[in-house]
């Protein structure tokens, strides 16, 4: 997995400048290559905020749209992909507020005691399950920092940039998000 | 419970990212991004936008142009509405010409105009 220190400095690849200049002279492909580069990381965060799996993809796409209308506000000097997962967290907490309004989604609790099956794959699809339920037993700061850091390899400082709150604060959150989520792999493990 | 010096490290993760990292992966990339881009398609043009905003803004200057133009007329209209107490009606009602002055000012009353209108009575 590339950090976001390697991000846009792909070898043999386009960087994410060139690739928003050609954009916004109305290269089609190249915002092409962009959503195809950053899919995976923007519908993680997605996912990490909303538990529904097409709400989290809605809130993706949307991502990206509102990246390419807000492109000409993008500041060149600095790296790409924080302006748009912030974005991304920012479109994913919109919606979930939204969601939250309208219904709450209920985590049924048995689901997490049914025994998992000979199969390796159906046993680990259970574990995939009991952790993203886990996460969204987190408080929305700890999922997306955890994610941001852990999965997608950012600094304390770039989350803090991306949910604008301090430094301090996004190693708290990390702290006791790793916490709760060791404790169900080590549960899991038992 | 696990819990120990891990939990402060400033590295990711390797279990926490892998395991995070395969609950969270999305599939199907080729379909996502091609419904990216058929949205992009379906966006209206820039020079669209660009032309919507302009109408807007034109929409926007005209109704503000009516407004100042319904507020001035009835404020013209409300002028010679104040002149029907004028300063000769009220004195000749009154008896007073303090009363007068009150009555037809178009500044807030002096004290001390009320002061000598009560020393008068």
């Amino acid at each position: 997995m590339t950090g976001p220190a390697a991000e846009g400095m792909i070898p043999g690849c386009e960087d994410d400048v060139a690739l928003v200049v050609r954009t916004l002279a109305g290269d089609r492909a190249a915002f092409g290559t962009l959503v195809d580069r950053y899919e995976e990381p923007v519908r993680r965060v997605a996912r990490a905020v909303l538990h529904d799996v097409h709400d989290a993809d809605d809130a993706a796409q949307d991502t990206f749209l509102t990246a390419l209308l807000k492109l000409d506000h993008y500041d060149q000097g600095r790296p790409f992909r924080p302006w748009l997962l912030r974005i991304a967290t920012n479109l994913a907490i919109d919606r979930r507020r939204r969601r939250a309004r309208r219904r709450t989604a209920y985590l049924e609790p048995d689901a997490a005691t049914e025994l998992p099956g000979p199969d390796v794959a159906a046993e680990r699809a259970v574990l995939q399950e009991r952790l993203r339920e886990a996460l969204q037993e987190l408080p929305e700061r700890y999922r997306i920092a955890i994610v941001l850091f852990d999965v997608e390899g950012f600094s304390h400082a770039e989350i803090a940039e991306v949910l604008g709150v301090a430094v301090g604060t996004v190693r708290s959150a990390v702290f006791h998000a790793r916490r709760h989520l060791r404790e169900l792999l080590a549960d899991w493990k038992e | 419970m696990v819990q120990g010096p891990n939990d402060f490290s400033p590295e990711p993760d390797l279990h926490v990212r892998a395991a995070l990292g395969a609950a969270l992966q999305p599939g199907d990339r080729a379909g996502f991004v091609a419904r990216v881009l058929a949205r992009v398609d379906a966006l209206p043009a820039r020079g669209e936008v660009a032309a919507r905003r302009w109408s807007r803004a034109a929409a926007a200057a005209a109704a503000a142009l009516v407004a100042g133009l319904v507020t001035g007329l009835l404020a013209g209209r409300a002028t010679p509405s104040q002149a029907l107490v004028d300063a000769d009606f009220v004195a000749s009602t009154t008896g007073s010409t303090s009363a007068a002055v009150f009555l037809t000012a178009e500044q807030p009353p002096d004290p001390r105009t009320l002061f000598t209108s009560l020393v008068e009575r």
